[in-house]
């Protein structure tokens, strides 16, 4: 038995709502192109929270007791110096079209996510473009490595104990969120970046751009409290050194 | 004799009167609110035009239960214990591919046969035809879920037009179509070896014994609550043929905590197939070719 369904009350619904998406005629973002940079500028700065950073809270931990609890663990989200220095933020020149290239790769510092003590370190890693990123398990229990791309397929990989590395590639920049459902405190970012000129702050909250071509460029911070990135103007000069303050702000977007 | 075979056999006489009829009813009376909700979910390409052969045959036999538009939503959703999927937001579950992308013939599969146990019935009377033009269907209105997030959350920041085509195709095309690997010829089941892969890999969610009780609050990717399966107790969704559990444990389950297993030995995935089947109190055989032969029980 076959429910049949009869549209024919309906037809006032205008066929013309039928529409093929119009391929837009917004250029491509630029690429980037790598060249030799004589003489560049530098870019130093330091991202500021503003008011009093709330205290970093400690995770609860809840599963694989043994391993997770071998040190207390603190949360990543929010980590502030008794200066006022916002760690783990992401800054980065905007659309840039020419500048530097990677540093070849080298294996020695390929771009590495650790999952240590239950936790993803570093926090925050930058990829460059075309390589991969390392995953380790240090732990010996059970990890899975799961990525929110949008941009970039997602991924949702095992790591027993037993499989102390792999390596994850990501065709397109995007900032991708990744978490462990096992371990669900567990949260790292990798942002794979189309150019060298994307940095992650420092303990201090510090950061430094090198090699610019000298010009002016939109710079941007993002940090994983705000919903969009906060972007500013730079002007670099020939051997000069420019710089740039952000502050984040509870009340940020 | 096994709770599959009994409920397939309650299935096929049961599934035309109940929910036949379920469908039929919703159906009549949403039939107006369909077509206007219909034309104004977004952007509607050829293969989900209103008046297309997908789109009727979709609004007949599927929009009842996943929705009008296919967000999942249909009337008759509410009294069914498991949501059904919403095809814009959700990835497909039931994959045989390691990119966690579901291909043309997995989707043909899950129409065909029903999921989890009949609460989506399987779609016996549609031709191949039918079932090749409803999976092009859903598959595109994947596709434009996908567009339709990345145009919401990127094109603000730059992101073209036709960088969003190409992506969200992308995100419904597999790159990786995953043929279910031979056992290797010297392969034996070994349930000592399969409980050791288990502990390694899958306990910290399903519990030892299998009781799905690993984890505090699991969610699925859309950040709702999403119980870890009690293997020993509950149906097995997709299928629990050696070859369907195969591909579940290989492939993962997409959109909900469960990863795959790309790093594991494929005779590895064969012993926790092997495993699986001992604690939902299934035969187990040994000999390779039993796991290549059709399971009889289903
Ligand atoms: C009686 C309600 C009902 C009807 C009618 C129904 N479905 Fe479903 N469908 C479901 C439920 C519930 C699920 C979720 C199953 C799960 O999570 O395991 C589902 C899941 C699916 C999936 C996802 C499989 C995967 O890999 O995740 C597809 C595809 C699908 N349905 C297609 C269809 C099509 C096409 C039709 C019409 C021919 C249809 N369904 C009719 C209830 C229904
Ligand atoms: C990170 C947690 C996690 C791990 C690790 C995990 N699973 Fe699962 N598993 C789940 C969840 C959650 C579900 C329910 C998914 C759903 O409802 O769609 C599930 C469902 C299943 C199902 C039911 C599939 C179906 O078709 O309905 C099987 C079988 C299964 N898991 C086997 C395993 C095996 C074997 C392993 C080890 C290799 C494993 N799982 C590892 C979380 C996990």
């Amino acid at each position: 038995m076959r429910p049949r369904l009869t549209h024919l009350a309906c037809l006032m619904v205008p066929i013309g709502l039928i529409a093929m998406v119009g391929v837009g005629q917004q250029p491509r973002r630029p690429s980037y192109e790598a060249i030799e940079v004589k003489s560049g500028g530098t870019i130093v700065g330091v991202v500021s929270y503003e008011g009093t950073p709330p205290a970093r809270e400690r995770v609860d931990v809840t599963t694989s007791e043994e391993v997770c609890h071998a040190s207390p663990i603190y949360s990543d989200k929010l980590v502030v110096s008794e200066e006022g220095g916002v760690r783990w933020a992401v800054v980065s020149l905007k659309d840039i079209e020419r500048g530097k290239a990677f540093p070849e790769p080298d294996p020695e510092k390929q771009p590495t996510l650790d999952q240590s003590g239950c936790v993803f370190k570093p926090h925050v890693v930058v990829v460059p473009q075309g390589q991969s990123l390392r995953v380790l398990n240090s732990d010996g229990v059970l990890h899975n490595v799961h990525t929110w791309s949008k941009l970039n397929r997602s991924k949702n990989v095992a790591m027993p104990g037993v499989i102390e590395e792999t390596s994850m590639k990501f065709r397109r920049p995007e900032r991708i969120r990744i978490t462990c459902d096992i371990h669900p405190w567990m949260e790292a970012y990798s942002v794979v970046s189309e150019h060298p000129y994307a940095v992650v702050t420092d303990k201090d909250g510090r950061f430094k751009l090198t090699d610019v071509p000298a010009g002016k460029y939109a710079i941007t911070m993002w940090h994983e409290s705000l919903k969009t990135e906060i972007i500013q103007s730079v002007t670099v000069e020939r051997g000069k050194e420019s710089k740039v303050e952000f502050t984040l702000s509870k009340t940020a977007p | 004799m096994t709770a599959r075979k009994s409920f397939n056999a309650r299935l096929r006489t049961a599934t035309p009167p109940i929910v036949g009829g379920l469908v039929a009813s919703t159906l009549l009376i949403t039939a107006c609110r369909t077509q206007s909700e219909y034309a104004s979910i977004g952007t509607l390409t050829p293969t989900v035009a209103v008046g297309s052969r997908g789109y009727e045959l979709y609004q007949n036999n599927c929009a009842a239960c996943h929705g009008p538009a296919g967000r999942g939503d249909g009337m008759f959703a509410f009294v069914l214990n498991t949501r059904p999927r919403d095809f814009w937001n959700e990835p497909f579950r039931y994959v045989s591919t390691l990119d966690g992308i579901a291909t043309k013939e997995d989707v043909i599969q899950s129409i065909q046969h029903g999921r989890i146990n009949g609460e989506m019935p399987g779609g016996q009377w549609l031709t191949g035809d039918d079932l090749s033009v409803l999976a092009d269907f859903v598959i595109e209105l994947n596709r434009l879920g996908w567009e339709e997030r990345l145009r919401e959350e990127f094109a603000a920041e730059g992101l073209s037009e036709e960088e969003i085509q190409e992506i969200s195709l992308e995100r419904v095309t597999t790159e990786q179509p995953a043929q279910t690997p031979v056992p290797s010829p010297s392969f034996a089941a070994d349930l000592a070896r399969g409980r050791d892969l288990y502990a390694q890999s899958c306990a910290s969610c399903h519990g030892l014994s299998g009781r799905g009780d690993g984890l505090d609050v699991p969610r699925d990717e859309q950040g709702r609550a999403i119980a870890v399966r009690d293997l020993a107790n509950e149906p097995i969704r997709g299928g629990d043929s050696p070859e369907e559990l195969f591909n579940r444990i290989r492939s993962g389950i997409p959109g909900t905590p469960m990863p795959g297993q790309p790093l594991m030995a494929p005779d590895d995935v064969w012993q926790l197939v092997h495993y699986t089947r001992y604690i939902m109190g299934r035969p187990i055989s040994s000999s390779p070719d039993a796991l290549l032969t059709p399971s009889t029980d289903r």
